[in-house]
């Protein structure tokens, strides 16, 4: 059960990550720890009558497994306000202790609770999304309850812009990552876990004004160690080089914080398929490195993947930071032109782009050839097509769709044919027409590239544009006319 | 001065649309383009008015077939027009000449048309040519240029050419008048020259719609030999009844002239024949000269 609230009580400064926070939560839990979807509840800004109402649920739920022989294992998490004696709610406190007793009524043989409350007036906070590893309890673990709680009595819990999240649960999904695999055997137990939460936790909030404890508290019977997670089974693992260098991983394209490493404690980090951005801190120097892991497997970053940036701007754009801002991508593709002498033609060309921001300058530079036919001739036609253009880039999942403006411009040149070439010259006429033309136009297109690693991606692009140029009247004559053309172009693209 | 960034990339970008023509789908430049006008009109004008080219091939048998090329009609017609030729004539239309001596000279090609304005009844956009067999026409023959025909060579132009062009032609063609009485021939006679006129020149067109020219739209037309003989040695031909007949003036010749009311397409439009005696021979029976 993972419940999130951004607002608390009427005295509370209402939080921004909270309930996304839970919600990355839940999603966790779908992902790795073998939960189905109709078994993991989230309640998103409700108040102590919806929580208690999802309890009895719970409870409902885990004696239905309990009754078919399974072993339950019950995970609550909580992220909002509150304080020592409760969760401040949007309409009114749920009790800890009432909390407490309402998770000893679920038959469950482990239950193991994350209260990360800020108990005073707070800033955003947010957990991360977690990553493809299995969170599991062994047969033989400990029966009982363990609590884990973001700050001792009388402590805030505290936020970071840096990680776009709370502190405490900044820490905890880190170390659920393997960050707390103190003794590198694959697998992060409570006490690792623990451990590793409150130093990291204790260690950042200590360079703040207020000091942050992560309390601990557990109820156990039974023998052997409780097993959260085992990163050794995920499916992509990140590593980094071993030293005393802070690492802090960001997701591509969402910029989400996925997790934090210390080269000198732990240097590999489990994490979900995907692209990533990893900042590293050395005293004063930062350096980025990206590492793509969209199909899974094990990367290990070299000194050699970090290039320096500058604090100001790592701190400024965080993991939307663009390791490598220019990309060529050779493109062949097809280009239609309803309407005009050269209706399909070839289309091979280059582009050039640069990434500022969400935003792609970009040069297309292209030859455009193929057959032409008129009423009176056949032949060809060829140009040198391109032109500038901007687009704003969004991310849908490992793809990156770029929407664009621009303008085309064109020089073609026509070498047309009569059909009957024999007999016009033994007639005394020419048996062919040499045209050049010059066209402009605006260009509106959209491009996909799917990222293929940390250099090559796979691009697809379809635009349209409207050309504009002057053309010989079939009757004798000139007139300006408007031609819209169509192509689409696939291309490998390089970043650098 | 101040610099106009906006006014000189408008500048920029109109020289570059202004920068060469493209050849549009619908490019085809016209080898030749005529220039007419019509003269008078004794028909209301129709609607659907267009102008072919039908050009007149001689089979080896002496057959004149035709083959009608459509021609692209401008301007204010049908006062004054212009008209374009942006084909060649088609294969078939094409003629091999013939030397002096009636041997074939075949680096000689050329073909022969003449303009025909019609009425385009069925609005098919063609003029529908008529079988041989035909006793009524599709499309309605408006007028046909009087004595002018469009040659084309497509071979170098034999010196019997003289005055022709590589390319279309337009040529003023001679008259052609009925044979006298006692004359060296029974067949039509041409009176005056070939003259090859600049193809700027005004074609003039009177409209009239005469059923007669409907034979123009003949696919295949077969002429009718001459009749008749020359001379005192051979035998007069009877003269058909309802032949016109023209007399010499002592009664000793004749030629008659007889346009039968056949099919539109079956044969030319009249037959000839030519008859003469000695004056002193006895006159015939049935002579049809006093």
């Amino acid at each position: 059960m993972v419940v999130g609230a951004n607002v608390g009580a009427t005295e509370d400064e209402p939080l921004r990550y909270a309930e996304s926070d839970a919600r990355r939560f839940r999603d966790l839990l779908l992902e790795l720890a073998d939960v189905r979807s109709d078994r993991a509840l989230l309640v998103l800004g409700g108040g102590p009558e919806d929580i208690l109402r999802a309890l009895t649920e719970v409870r409902g739920r885990a004696a239905e497994i309990s009754r078919s022989g399974r072993r339950v294992l019950l995970f609550f998490y909580y992220s909002g306000h509150g304080d020592d004696d409760g969760l401040h709610l949007p309409r009114g406190a749920l009790p800890i202790s009432q909390l407490r007793a309402e998770l000893l009524q679920v038959p469950a043989d482990l239950r193991v609770t994350f209260l990360d409350a800020c108990r005073s007036l707070g800033r955003p906070k947010g957990v991360q999304r977690g990553a493809a590893f299995a969170l599991t309890a062994t047969p033989d673990s400990p029966r009982g309850a363990v609590e884990l709680r973001a700050s001792s009595a009388g402590e805030a819990a505290q936020e970071s812009e840096e990680f776009a999240g709370a502190v405490f649960t900044h820490f905890l999904i880190s170390g659920l990552r393997g960050g707390a695999d103190a003794d590198h055997d694959g697998r992060v137990t409570l006490t690792e876990l623990y451990s590793y939460t409150y130093r990291r936790t204790v260690l950042r909030t200590g360079t703040g004004a207020v000091l942050q404890h992560p309390a601990f508290a557990a109820e156990l019977a039974g023998t052997g160690e409780v097993i959260l997670t085992r990163p050794e089974r995920a499916s992509a693992t990140l590593e980094v080089p071993s030293g005393a260098d802070r690492y802090l991983v960001f997701s591509i394209p969402s910029a989400a914080v996925v997790g934090e490493m210390l080269g000198g404690e732990t240097s590999q980090l489990a994490v979900p398929p995907g692209r990533f951005l990893v900042a590293r801190r050395s005293g004063s120097n930062t350096a980025v490195a990206t590492a793509d892991l969209s199909w899974g497997g094990r990367k290990r970053l070299a000194e050699s993947d970090f290039q320096p940036i500058p604090r100001e701007e790592l701190v400024l754009r965080g993991g939307r930071l663009e390791v490598r801002t220019r990309r060529i991508e050779p493109r062949l593709g097809i280009e239609v032109a309803p309407g005009s002498a050269q209706s399909l033609a070839a289309r091979a060309g280059m582009g050039l782009s640069w990434t500022l921001g969400s935003f792609d300058f970009e040069l297309d530079v292209a030859y455009v050839g193929g057959n032409a036919n008129t009423t009176g001739f056949n032949g060809s036609e060829q140009a040198v097509t391109g032109g500038p253009g901007v687009a704003w880039r969004t991310y849908f999942g490992r793809w990156t769709v770029a929407t664009g403006l621009g303008l085309e411009l064109r020089y073609s040149w026509q070498h047309l044919l009569r059909p009957d070439a024999t007999r016009t010259a033994d007639a005394g006429f020419s048996t062919f027409e040499n045209k050049s033309y010059a066209s402009l136009g605006p260009r509106a297109g959209l491009h996909s590239a799917l990222a293929l690693g940390n250099h090559l991606s796979l691009g697809l692009g379809v635009s349209a544009a409207g050309l504009f140029h002057r053309e010989q009247a079939s009757l004798g004559g000139n007139q300006v006319v408007f031609r819209p053309i169509f192509f689409a172009t696939g291309g490998l693209g390089y970043a650098f | 001065m101040r610099f106009d960034t906006r006014a000189a990339t408008g500048i920029a970008l109109g020289l570059c649309v202004g920068c060469g023509q493209a050849a549009g789908p619908h490019f085809n430049p016209p080898f030749a383009t005529l220039f007419g006008a019509i003269t008078s009109s004794s028909v209301p004008t129709p609607s659907e008015v267009r102008v072919a080219l039908v050009w007149r091939k001689r089979d080896p048998e002496g057959n004149i077939l035709r083959v009608a090329q459509e021609l692209a009609v401008r301007t204010d017609f049908p006062v004054r027009f212009r008209l374009d030729i942006d084909t060649l004539p088609p294969s078939d239309a094409i003629n091999i000449g013939t030397n002096a001596d009636g041997s074939m000279d075949p680096t000689f090609h050329y073909a022969t048309g003449s303009l025909i304005i019609y009425e385009d009844v069925n609005a098919n956009g063609t003029l529908d040519l008529l079988p041989t067999d035909a006793v009524g026409t599709v499309d309605r023959v408006l007028g046909i240029p009087e004595h002018l025909s469009v040659f084309y060579v497509e071979s170098s132009v034999p010196r019997s050419s003289a005055g022709a062009q590589k390319g279309f032609n337009l040529r003023r063609e001679p008259s052609v008048v009925d044979p006298q009485p006692g004359a060296s021939t029974c067949s039509p006679v041409p009176v005056g020259v070939r003259e090859y006129l600049p193809l700027s020149s005004e074609i003039q067109v009177a409209l009239t719609a005469d059923p007669e020219l409907s034979r123009e739209m003949c696919a295949r037309t077969t002429p009718t030999p001459d009749a008749g003989c020359v001379g005192s040695s051979c035998s007069w031909i009877p003269v058909p009844p309802g032949a016109l007949v023209t007399c010499n003036g002592d009664g000793t010749a004749y030629m008659y002239k007889f346009c039968p009311p056949a099919t539109l397409c079956a044969s030319s439009s009249c037959d000839y024949g030519c008859g003469q005696r000695s004056p002193s021979d006895p006159v015939p029976p049935d002579w049809p000269c006093p």
